[in-house]
């Protein structure tokens, strides 16, 4: 699953649906917002080339380490300390492959993809991540 | 003709989320994006010195994104859609 979604996401149930029999492996990211002095992190993506940007993302990471699954759900809106921001799994036959496509992917989200931070602070106030 | 702009985040905030400019015939997105800056008086947000776009923009035609060279000389057409970002921090 490929997806940019407000809402929270159930990495159990996640992990259940992209499992198969050739997997050895599977290789869970999963980013949150950490309490930096802050109250939350308000995120924006240009959903439509973000989608288009994990979808590609996600096929290189296949090819290149040979995943059998993969799955991206990023989300955007505000989203307070201690919540889940990013949820990657990488479905390999061993946990090498695994690790590599999984940070891979992150790598490559990080470079290009369309979706930008906001920390809002305790006092009110917010900066936008350079 | 017409061309649409759409920002997002921190350029969103300076420019505007969406916005119709008309233009001459000959324009490029580079020509868009300094009348941009006249208009909004922010021309150091998407320009070096006086002409160069920064190479840390990201600027997308139609949905394909364009290099600086691209951006520079591709000819618009009416009804092109244009969208502008500043570097990305997701993840």
């Amino acid at each position: 699953m490929i997806s940019i979604q407000k809402e929270d996401i159930d990495i159990g149930a996640l992990i259940q649906q992209s499992r198969d029999s050739r997997m050895g492996a599977q290789v869970v990211f999963v980013g949150t917002v950490r309490d930096d002095g802050i109250e939350a992190i308000e995120f924006e993506a240009d959903r439509t080339i973000a989608l288009a940007d994990l979808t590609t993302i996600a096929a290189e990471a296949t090819e290149k380490y040979g995943l059998f699954s993969v799955d991206i759900i990023h989300r955007d809106g505000i989203l307070p300390t201690g919540e889940t921001i990013l949820v990657i799994i990488a479905g390999a036959g061993h946990r090498e492959e695994g690790f590599a496509g999984c940070r891979y992917i992150i790598e490559e989200i990080k470079k290009y993809v369309p979706i930008w931070k906001k920390d809002i602070t305790t006092a009110g106030d917010s900066r936008w991540h350079d | 003709m017409k061309i649409t702009i759409r920002s997002f985040a921190r350029f969103r905030e300076i420019f505007g989320e969406e916005q119709t400019i008309e233009t001459t015939d000959d324009a490029t997105a580079k020509t868009i994006l300094s009348a941009l800056c006249e208009s909004k008086g922010c021309r150091e947000t998407l320009f070096a010195g006086d002409s160069t776009l920064h190479p840390h923009i990201t600027v997308i035609l139609n949905g394909r994104r364009l290099s600086v060279k691209e951006a520079e000389e591709t000819a618009l057409a009416d009804g092109d859609a244009l969208v502008v970002y500043p570097p990305v921090s997701g993840g």
